[in-house]
């Protein structure tokens, strides 16, 4: 028998802004430790909030009698720590650079109501067992999740600023921000034209993209890419890959199931062409495919295939260089779309800004963009930006039908 | 327990006991059985709120003592508005406690799902099956410095099939699910769910692109309840109003905001996902009109967004866990009924669309269903299935363009997710209405 620890710790400061100001500080600190053992092929877990105790040992001992087969061999004799963390702050610390970026914030943009939370967390997850695998993974991260509106909006939020770091430079959080909120002031028509060139965040493709990659569905020819392994389905500047990275804010180097990559990364589209699904052990098994490090668990569950991070490749180009000079949208705030089965992507575009030559114009009016996921990685992929022009991101640029 | 001078204090306990069975493709996946306790400490110096969450519950004391070091005690704290809507409750509402899942057997739960396995196993071209069986117990226990002590729970059950057609190349996945408030309502349902996949089926192999366009729209009663959420539930949560003169305007009590059949409530009163007897901060549940008769009614309200609006608590202050503060959410969101029949709606359409079923919907300015069902309406009938990634509209001019609701409703209840806002999601939450006949959606 085996047994094994998965363990969650989270220590957070997080800041509720309403009306520019701080009107709430929340302190959290919360352990959360899944206890699995394994014997004869089946697994027996047990959670507790807090630390393990031997009650939830024999809990997950007992457990084994429900027989919730587990056939693959637990990781064995691997020690490897890693710790993220940049930039680290005491709370009191923390909650005075932010007064003092609310003060600068409300000082330059007095037409502006900023609220909803900037936090601060710490988060351990190790992955340990009686033999020998000793993993643990800890970051420290800073997120400003700003929404913004004008004093005389009658809407909920006009505009949003975000920030994800791993350090808290008030001038650099502030100069992003300040970007957004001065091409607010301006209100410009949308440009002309069918099709326009998108700056986007990655979602609007990789949503997609993680559900025709689930190698369940794959190979079980339920994914709107099964059977197309090997081929080259999109534009050859498009590799996306699993990020285990400490570019990733997202996830530990291991999986729920130990699963590492070397290099902690590995390819699912390269180049244009589609290498392989994200797969578990379980999937790798089945479907004698390679194991990507695609499992995912809460502290008391049993693993399981799940999307892993993934990024889209550098295209080696700043984001100018990528629009060679074209106007473009940079999209703040794109939510509700889908994707029809066939691959059919759609979406209202709620806050945009328009980009020219590395600087953000004003704000155009909500529209909606369409396009086939082929054609958006395919002939209309302009590539993802080596540099991060906005908001702490890498950004994807694409060209899109616009429907006003 | 000792709450400190000159502050209000307030501390949620929660016990969570929840079940998880999945099988996937016939096989057992998991077997979980868990009880997860925590709990959620607010102190208020009339200025700022201090919070902590913890799991350690011998530690609320010391955790009450370290955020009160942090406020400014303030003599006057009970005469703050804030404080004066908090309600001082005493309650026990323990109305699962014959029921509690928590006494059922975890093989009398795996043989329960079991009995479903037939349903997924005899269909055609099912690439991909996944069933579960959810249970979740939760006890609350709201005490504060007022003297509020309210004990009480919630309760569901569920079974969901999910599933993946292959379609030749065109991959369709749904699923269909039961919620019940016990166990034993959860028994023989088999030809319900045969019936409902049949269809899916149906729908899967036959639909086609939609031509995108801008059409007249018939929701099935669980999308108009998401409406309805999406759409005008999230613009009345207060929260966003606090110290905006320009909403408080814009968004002021009489002012029309919709076609004059169109009613819209929230309410934490009736059972299903959206049953909350008492609100995170100890407010008894209510029933508040959002709009009647198309002009604003009502809003939903914290004590502390209630007290900014100068307006009464209305039970809706919630959090997703004892990690969480309570904020301003919905609980049961409904359009009321209408007086048409669904054939009489139907009827008044020429070339439309039904949206049966949804994948997910989003909602500020201009909401967003994204249907996982439809089908065009010709000539007042339902014509060919539909692919359709996502319908949308600018909220206050859709609410005009209501123009039918059926006298039929149904309340539903969700088995899986649930309303996000911000960094809290999935929250448990209820909604439903009539059908619901609206002009002018786009449709891509």
């Amino acid at each position: 028998m085996i047994k094994e620890l998965y363990r969650f710790e989270t220590t957070e400061t997080s800041l509720n802004v309403t009306q520019s100001e701080i009107d709430s500080v929340r302190r959290k600190h919360i352990v959360k430790s899944g206890c699995r053992v394994y014997e004869a092929g089946c697994i027996g877990i047990a959670g507790t909030l807090g630390e393990a105790t031997e009650e939830t040992w024999r809990q997950a001992e007992a457990n084994l009698a429900r027989k919730v087969p587990y056939p693959y061999d637990p990781e064995q004799n691997k020690v490897r720590h890693n710790d993220r963390s940049q930039e680290v702050l005491d709370s009191g610390e923390f909650t005075a650079r932010v007064e003092q970026l609310l003060n600068r914030l409300r000082t330059a943009f007095p037409r502006m109501i900023f609220s909803n939370k900037v936090n601060m967390s710490e988060t351990t997850v190790s992955l340990t067992n009686d033999a020998g695998l000793d993993y643990c993974c800890r970051d420290l991260t800073y997120a400003v999740m700003l929404l913004a509106k004008d004093v005389d909006s009658a809407a909920v939020f006009d505009t949003a600023a975000q920030y994800l770091g791993r350090s808290f430079d008030v001038d650099a959080i502030f100069a992003d921000v300040s970007q957004i909120m001065e091409a607010h002031q301006t209100v410009l028509p949308l440009p002309e034209g069918n099709t326009l060139p998108l700056i986007v965040e990655s979602g609007l493709v990789k949503d997609p993209l993680n559900q025709a990659l689930n190698g369940q569905l794959f190979y079980r020819g339920a994914s709107l890419l099964s059977g197309k392994q090997g081929q080259k389905l999109f534009s050859g500047d498009v590799t996306l890959q699993v990020d285990r990275t400490p570019d990733s804010y997202a996830s530990a180097f291991f999986d729920a199931e130990g699963s590492i990559l070397p290099g902690d990364t590995l390819p699912l589209i390269e180049n244009g062409v589609l290498t392989r699904p994200y797969a578990d052990k379980k999937t790798a098994a089945e479907f004698s495919c390679e194991n990507t490090a695609a499992a995912g668990a809460n502290y008391d569950d049993l693993p399981q295939l799940a999307a892993p991070n993934t990024s889209f490749a550098s295209s080696g180009k700043s984001l100018q260089e990528l629009l060679q000079g074209r106007d473009a949208v940079l999209v703040v705030m794109a939510s509700g779309g889908d994707c029809t089965p066939d691959g059919m992507v759609a979406t209202p575009v709620q806050t945009s800004y328009l980009y020219r030559d590395g600087r953000l114009l004003g704000k155009l009016p909500e529209f909606s963009v369409r396009g086939s996921l082929f054609d958006l990685l395919g002939k209309n992929y302009l590539g993802r930006s080596d540099d991060k022009p906005f908001c702490g991101f890498q950004w994807l640029a694409v060209e899109a039908e616009i429907a006003p | 327990m000792q709450f400190p001078a000159g502050l209000f204090t307030d501390v949620r306990y929660e016990s969570v006991y929840n079940t998880t069975i999945s099988f996937e493709n016939g096989q057992l996946k998991q077997n979980k059985t868990a009880l997860e306790r925590g709990a959620f400490i607010r102190v208020f110096d009339g200025s700022r709120w201090y919070y902590s969450a913890t799991t350690d519950l011998d530690t609320i004391q010391s955790e009450i003592d370290a955020l009160a070091a942090m406020a400014k005690p303030n003599a006057g704290i009970l005469d703050h508005p804030v404080v004066k809507r908090l309600q001082a409750n005493r309650d026990v509402c323990l109305r699962y406690r014959e029921t509690d899942v928590s006494k059922i057997s975890n093989e009398e739960k795996v043989a329960l799902l079991s009995s479903y396995l037939p349903v997924l196993q005899e269909l055609d071209d099912v690439q991909m099956s996944m069933l579960f069986y959810f249970d979740t117990h939760t006890e609350k226990h709201i005490i504060s410095s007022l003297g509020a002590d309210v004990t009480f729970d919630y309760q569901r059950a569920s079974v969901v099939l999910r599933y993946a057609f292959g379609c030749n190349g065109v991959p369709f996945s749904n699923q269909q699910h039961a919620y019940r408030e016990t166990f034993q309502e959860l028994r023989d349902l088999q030809d319900s769910f045969r019936e409902k996949i049949a269809a899916d089926w149906q729908y899967a192999h036959n639909a086609v692109p939609v031509v995108p366009g801008v059409y007249t729209c018939i929701l099935a009663p669980v999308v108009t309840g998401v409406f309805a959420h999406e759409s005008f539930g999230h613009k009345s949560e207060s929260d966003f109003m606090i110290g905006d003169e320009t909403m408080r305007r814009e968004w002021a009590l009489g002012t029309r905001v919709g076609s004059d059949i169109l009613n819209i409530y929230d309410t934490g009163i009736p059972e299903g996902s959206g049953y909350v007897p008492y609100d995170d901060e100890g407010t008894k549940a209510g029933k508040t009109y959002l709009i009647k008769d198309g002009i604003l009614t009502g809003r939903l309200h914290s004590a502390y967004t209630a007290a900014a609006l100068e307006e009464d608590v209305t039970g809706n202050a919630r959090a997703m866990s004892f990690e969480f503060e309570p904020i301003v959410r919905m609980t049961s969101t409904c359009i009321g009924a209408g007086t048409q029949t669904v054939e009489e709606l139907f009827a008044g359409v020429k070339e439309g669309v039904y949206i049966q079923d949804y994948k997910h919907g989003s909602g500020m300015s201009t909401f967003t269903i994204a249907p996982n069902v439809a089908y065009m309406i010709r000539d007042g009938k339902l014509a060919e299935p539909v692919r359709i990634a996502v319908i949308t509209g600018n909220v206050m001019e859709t609410l005009h363009k209501i123009d039918g609701l059926s006298s039929e409703v149904e309340l539903c209840s969700s088995s899986t997710g649930g309303c996000g806002k911000m960094e809290q999601w999935p929250l448990r939450v209820a909604f439903g209405g009539p059908y619901v006949r609206v002009q002018g959606i786009s449709v891509q």
